[in-house]
């Protein structure tokens, strides 16, 4: 549908309620109009003074009626005039849009709903979401926005997710429920410091009111959005399931897909041969699986394309094409463990790139993933053979718990486990550097690179589909943080030899790494410094690293011929624990070897610290930016006067 | 069960024979496989080559109506060239996808038919630009090194113009590039083409084709000039005979300013409300200047949305409506300030202008498909001495304003419309105008840095700034329209990023949100470790905190010219108080240096405690070509190091 026939849709659809609404607006109590500020976040370029909705599951298609007043303070929040309310045709669709201006003088312009226009955001691939899109007129500064509209489903709803928070500061939220048959219950997420409070209404259906809800503000290494939003999910009280049964349900569900067959039994027994070690009988089952069945996970991100179902009901599908998604093989990797005699189970997992599991909440659709968990030597071990490269006993980070975030599925219903994380040394990314330094200050290094753990799996899964040339750019992308460094060549060993570390050799050349001054050559104390990437004062959100890391890194720089060392600078050593940092040299005749060491063994910092964090970082970036100095040596010890 | 087996047997049978199929390719598909026959010879690098660009154009020859018809093969040479795999369609704005297909080719010659669920639809439309272009993406799958990609479709189009432009490359490599129209009979078109040698149509009856082969790939560069500029285009006017619909023909720059004129003229009438507000704005105006200065700052103060569907991607909405609704695009924004001015007793015009940014307009070609921003030209009656003039030969001293860039004050010209070419749409005296480029001395910043440095390397800096024209204008964007809080945040981190461990102690901005005045801004600096300790040594670059609008030269050589946004000219002065006790061993010594980008001077002075370094860094010129770039490099390299010299302090008596 074009845009022309799209807006000519919505403005049938929304005829009708827009002459009923038109004009029949209430007059705004005179100490919302006079606000011109957020008492929290002094200068924020708009707010939404109040926002009421109404979520009405009594009728037998839920709606939605949502009623807001916005005020813009400065020009930046002349965005907030411009609405764009989603819709998913056949699912739900918006009704009833109509608004009005309230200028700075006071005058009024309604809004003229047939001025509304449909968009399709993305149709195709099974996929079609919409959204109205429309102006509200004679926005300006100092104007106060006032719309209404519903979003009416086309069947009444089980749960509801909800937010408050968006793109500007929310002064007063009120959200009333009418839960109909499903008595919900609210579960409130992420509100750690917004003010809220509950009580009901006249008719007795529940209202809870939050105020002084903060904008949403980006920040590097922040968690997941999930995380971050202020959010209720809205869940009946009458679900009276427990974990145990979904591991029940699950655990069935895997036995039908197990389903028993003699090519998969002979490939087990084929696989694992006379072992009968349970440590080797798994390594042998992993090692297969990782490197023989075709990961489609993966060469359809490759394609740009999201994963989907691969159509593979039983092991015995993906064994006859030998492919499958992550999860296929996952699955694939518990049966054999099992066939061979291992108490071997498929785990549901709640992985932390989208979201951190809550115990509390019962959400089925936390569990996004699986991994398998063998028991060996009484003790649950978790497998990801769904990670391409991922080494024997490691999970891919994500899978990673910061608590409990996974459910071990049982017959009798399973329990709820934490998968552990990767200490630090075993993400090791080592360095050895033979860095030359000529005259005019340019550098040339040679570097012989090996990555272990999480690190060799992350950088095989960038590298291996990449020819040359996105190799190179690959690895400056890596080394942005020093100016004019090229890399000349790269060599990789042990791509797809996931249980050995990665290696990478290559040669690097920097422009200007050193500088003259007057006889003396001044050199950075590093190739490749390591910049604070906590710059900012003050932080709102919590900091979340994806994994844990190590690296060590040792450097040797040549003295140019005909220079001698001045100074160095003095070794560092930071130690909060936790995070780690050394800086050491020594010098010698005809080169100076630079040591450094920085260890992150943690993953989400409460931002209470971020103060501490920060202050490491900055010492960090200071001592890596320390520098050499090279002084040309006397000439009285020789040469030839003429 | 038997009935099971039979199905099965069938369900074999047909899939052999689609995977043969697969093998064989389609007759339709001949045009593709002749195309990758073609001898490639092509630069190392080059992340894929066009193979053919086919358009064939049939003008059915009522209006604009007419069916274009697209084939494309581009075969992937590296894995940058993968991104083939997604194959973007555009259409709407009055024209209708009729039919497409794709298919990717194999290595070996096996061919994999686009399946159309792997297509999504997206309307291009963003936040306040509405506008009825849509795309059709589609995902072809197992696209690797050495596939290609050969892709087909149909578009039922009515055109406002009987016009065309065919640009017969990208950035890929071709090898083949063709063009094709078939005209009624007794049509003629005018061709021309642009940036590069004359190439004459074949001729078929009515049909006439154009082709070019073999063009070199022509890389990414930073800070390029427009990439349409550098290569070949085709650039078509359809002559009809006799009747032939609402469709627009233009002749000479004269029609299409005309035309345009009589687009914008009719949206212009003001009611009571635009009266009022002119009235009040003028009130107490003692000059021409005055009012124009008023009325442009009401009109640039609207909010920017573009509502463009149909033929309001060319004519403005009414002035009324605008004013009602307060909220216009540069067309809208142009005709109601043409329509407050002339209430105000000021005549104006619409130009149209092609940004800068986006390439040139080539006088040979006259049409509106050249153009994609309007600002307004306004003959001045009253003798200024503002920079933002042309002198037109019949209407005198015509101030050029943009109503849509509200940080740009009258007098001023943003950077994007400097230099360009625009159309004067004016009933009688409508042509093209060069707009002018405003020196140097109009963009400038001046700088004035305290600098206290104790022994301990830690130092306190005073800056004292301020910012003309289009050089203020970059900060105003940057920093404009942000409350205190998030300003002070954001300089914050963007000195931390830059000189690590600096930190904002104090900082005042005047002038921000006036373009009329500079912005000035004071601003006082901690910095832990501005100097480095190194031993008994204290490293100290002075001008370490000094940032730069010189463009970015880290590449060797270009292919192609590099572009500059303005003119400018920086003066920086830097005194560096030093520590009791330490003087500066082996100072360094000042330099100069010109070259076809600009000049620059460094000079130090030393006092016997304190260092005292001046830079001053003109660019004079807008765009630098490849032959001129390596000594603009060397310029830009010397005044860098110059700027950049360490000073090593020592112990007195060491």
């Amino acid at each position: 549908m074009t845009l022309r026939t799209g807006a000519l849709s919505v403005a049938l659809l929304l005829a009708a309620a827009s002459t009923g609404t038109a004009g029949e607006w209430e007059p705004l109590p005179t100490e919302l109009l006079e606000i011109e500020d957020c008492p929290e976040e002094p200068g924020c370029p708009a707010a939404v003074l109040r926002e009421e909705t109404f979520l009405d599951n009594s009728h037998i298609n839920a709606r939605v009626e949502v009623h807001r007043i916005v005020k813009i303070f400065t020009p930046e929040g002349l965005d907030a005039a411009s609405l764009a309310l989603p819709f998913v045709p056949r699912t739900w669709n918006i009704r009833d849009l109509a608004g009005r201006t309230i200028r700075a003088d006071g005058t009024q312009v309604e809004l003229r709903p047939q001025e509304a226009v449909e968009r399709t955001v993305i149709k195709g691939n099974g996929l079609r979401r919409k959204e109205v899109i429309v102006e509200m007129p004679a926005a300006e500064v100092g104007a106060t926005l006032e719309y209404r509209y519903r979003k009416v489903y086309r069947y009444r709803v089980s749960g509801y997710g909800w937010s408050p928070q968006g793109r500007h500061p929310v002064l007063r939220s009120t959200l009333l429920i009418s839960s109909g048959p499903y008595a919900w219950a609210p579960v409130a997420l992420n509100m750690r410091g917004i003010s809220k409070s509950m009580d009901v209404d006249p008719e007795g259906r529940p209202r809870i009111v939050f105020t002084n809800v903060p904008a949403i503000y980006e920040e590097p290494f922040m968690p997941p959005e999930e995380e971050v939003t202020a959010r209720l999910a809205l869940i009946s009280k009458y679900q009276n399931w427990q974990w145990g049964d979904l591991g029940k349900e699950a655990h069935a569900y895997f036995d039908k897909y197990f389903k028993r067959s003699k090519d998969a039994r002979r490939k087990t027994r084929e696989v694992v041969g006379e072992a009968g070690d349970p440590e080797v009988v798994v390594e042998k089952l992993y090692r297969w699986v990782q490197n023989n069945v075709d990961n489609t996970a993966y060469s359809e991100t490759e394609e740009g394309e999201t994963e989907t179902d691969d159509g593979n009901d039983t092991v015995d599908d993906v064994l006859s094409t030998m492919q499958g998604s992550h999860l296929d093989l996952i699955r694939l990797f518990t049966f054999m463990a099992r066939e061979s005699g291992l108490d071997a189970e498929v785990a549901l997992v709640t992985t932390r790139d989208q979201a951190f599991f809550r115990k509390n909440l019962k959400d089925l659709f936390q569990f996004n993933s699986e991994l398998a968990a063998v028991r060996l030597d009484g003790e649950w071990r978790f497998y990801d053979p769904g990670t391409r490269y991922c080494p024997l006993g490691m999970v891919g980070w994500e899978n990673e718990g910061l608590w409990e975030n996974a459910l071990i599925t049982r017959d009798n219903g399973g329990f709820i486990v934490q998968v552990p994380s990767s200490a630090a040394a075993e993400n090791l990314e080592r360095r050895v550097t033979h860095l030359e330094i000529a005259a005019d200050g340019q550098g040339k290094a040679l570097v012989e690179e090996e990555d272990h753990g999480l690190a060799g799996t992350n950088f095989r899964n960038d590298l291996d589909h990449l020819g040359d040339d996105d190799r190179r750019g690959w690895l400056e992308s890596r080394m942005t943080a020093r100016e004019g460094l090229t890399v000349l060549d790269l060599e990789v060993a042990n791509l797809a030899a996931w249980s050995d570390p990665l290696q990478l050799r290559y040669r690097v050349q920097v422009d200007k790494l050193g500088t003259t001054a007057g006889t003396r050559l001044l050199l950075p104390a590093t190739l490749v410094p390591l910049p604070n990437p906590f710059v900012a004062a003050e932080r709102r959100n919590d900091v979340y690293f994806p994994r844990t890391r190590r690296t060590v890194d040792e450097i040797i720089v040549a003295i140019p011929d005909g220079y001698e060392v001045e100074s160095v600078p003095e070794d560092r050593e930071l130690d909060s624990g936790r995070l780690v940092y050394g800086l050491r040299f020594t010098p010698s005749d005809k080169e100076i070897k630079v040591s450094r060491e920085l260890t992150v063994d943690l993953l989400l910092v409460d931002r209470a610290k971020y103060a501490l964090l920060r202050k490491f970082f900055e010492e960090v970036e200071e001592a890596d930016s320390a520098q050499i100095v090279l002084r040309r040596a006397s000439d009285d010890a020789g040469g030839v006067d003429g | 069960m038997k009935r099971r087996l039979i199905l099965s047997l069938l369900a074999l049978h047909l899939g052999t024979g689609i995977a043969e199929a697969a093998r064989k390719p389609p007759k339709a598909l001949a045009w593709a496989i002749e195309a990758l026959e073609a001898d490639i010879d092509v630069a190392d690098g080059a992340p894929a080559v066009t193979l053919l660009d086919e358009a064939r154009v049939d003008l059915i020859g009522s209006g604009g109506r007419r069916r274009f018809r697209r084939r494309t093969v581009v075969k992937v040479l590296s894995a940058d060239g993968r991104y083939e795999s997604l194959q973007p369609i555009y259409y709407g704005q009055n024209s209708t996808l009729a039919t497409f297909k794709a298919w990717t080719i194999r290595p070996d010659g096996s061919i994999e038919p686009f399946a159309k669920r792997d297509a999504v639809d997206v309307s291009l439309s963003t936040a306040a630009v509405y506008s009825d272009r849509r795309q059709k993406l589609l995902y072809l799958r197992n696209v690797g090194v050495g596939s290609a990609v050969a892709v087909e479709y149909v578009l039922d189009e009515n055109k406002f113009f009987l016009q065309d432009q065919w640009l017969f490359q990208v950035t890929y490599p071709v090898v083949l590039s063709r063009y094709t129209v078939s005209m009624p009979a007794g049509w003629t078109c005018e061709a021309r083409v642009l940036n590069h040698d004359a190439i004459e149509p074949t001729r078929d009856g009515n049909t006439l084709t154009w082709e070019a082969r073999d063009l070199p790939w022509r890389d990414w560069e930073p800070d390029s000039a427009p990439i349409r500029d550098q290569v070949p285009r085709l650039a078509l006017s359809f002559l009809p005979r006799g009747s032939w619909g609402d469709a627009e023909e233009f002749r000479s720059w004269k029609d299409v300013a005309a035309w345009y004129d009589s687009l914008v003229s009719t949206q212009t009438a003001a009611g009571d409300e635009i009266r009022a507000v002119v009235a009040e704005l003028t009130e107490g105006a003692t000059s021409e200047h005055q009012k124009i200065e008023r009325i442009g700052r009401f009109v640039q103060d609207l909010r920017y949305v573009s509502i463009s569907l149909g033929l309001s991607r060319y004519q403005p909405h009414a002035a009324n409506e605008v004013f009602f609704n307060r909220y216009a695009d540069c067309k809208d924004k142009t005709a109601l300030m043409m329509t407050m001015l002339r209430e105000a007793g000021i005549e104006s015009h619409p130009l149209l202008v092609f940004t800068r940014d986006e390439g040139k307009v080539y006088a040979e070609f006259p049409s509106p498909l050249q153009f994609n921003h309007c600002i307004i030209a306004i003959p001045v009656a009253e003798k200024t001495t503002e920079d933002a003039l042309i002198i037109h030969p019949d209407m005198g001293e015509v101030l050029v304003f943009d109503p849509t860039d509200d940080l740009t004050p009258v007098g001023d010209l943003p950077w994007t419309d400097q230099g360009t070419r625009a159309l004067l749409a004016h009933p009688d005296h409508g042509g093209l105008v060069d707009l002018p480029v405003l020196p140097a001395e109009s963009n400038r910043a001046e700088r004035n840095w305290e600098i206290d440095l104790r022994k301990d390397g830690h130092a306190t800096v005073r800056m004292v700034a301020t910012y003309y024209g289009q050089y203020a204008r970059v900060l105003r964007y940057q920093y404009g329209g942000k409350d205190d809080a998030t300003r002070d945040s954001d300089l914050t981190e963007s000195l931390a990023r830059a000189v690590p461990g600096a930190k904002l102690e104090k900082v005042d901005f005047q002038g921000l949100g006036e373009g009329k005045e500079p912005l000035r801004i004071e601003a006082e600096v901690e910095v832990a470790n501005f100097a480095r300790r190194a031993g008994p040594l204290l490293l100290a670059e002075p001008m370490r905190m000094v940032r730069t609008y010189a463009p970015d030269t880290s590449e060797e050589k270009r292919l192609r010219p590099l572009m500059v946004p303005f003119r400018f000219l920086e003066l920086d002065r830097v005194t560096l108080a030093l520590p009791e006790g330490y003087h500066v061993s082996e100072p360094p010594e000042g330099s100069a240096g010109d070259g076809p980008l600009g000049s620059y001077e460094v000079v130090h002075h030393a006092e016997k405690s304190r260092w005292e370094v001046e830079r001053r860094l003109t660019v004079n010129t807008l765009e630098v070509p490849p032959s001129e770039y390596p000594a603009a490099r060397e310029l830009l390299s010397a005044a860098h190091a110059a700027a950049g010299a360490v000073l090593v302090l020592e112990r007195d008596g060491s």
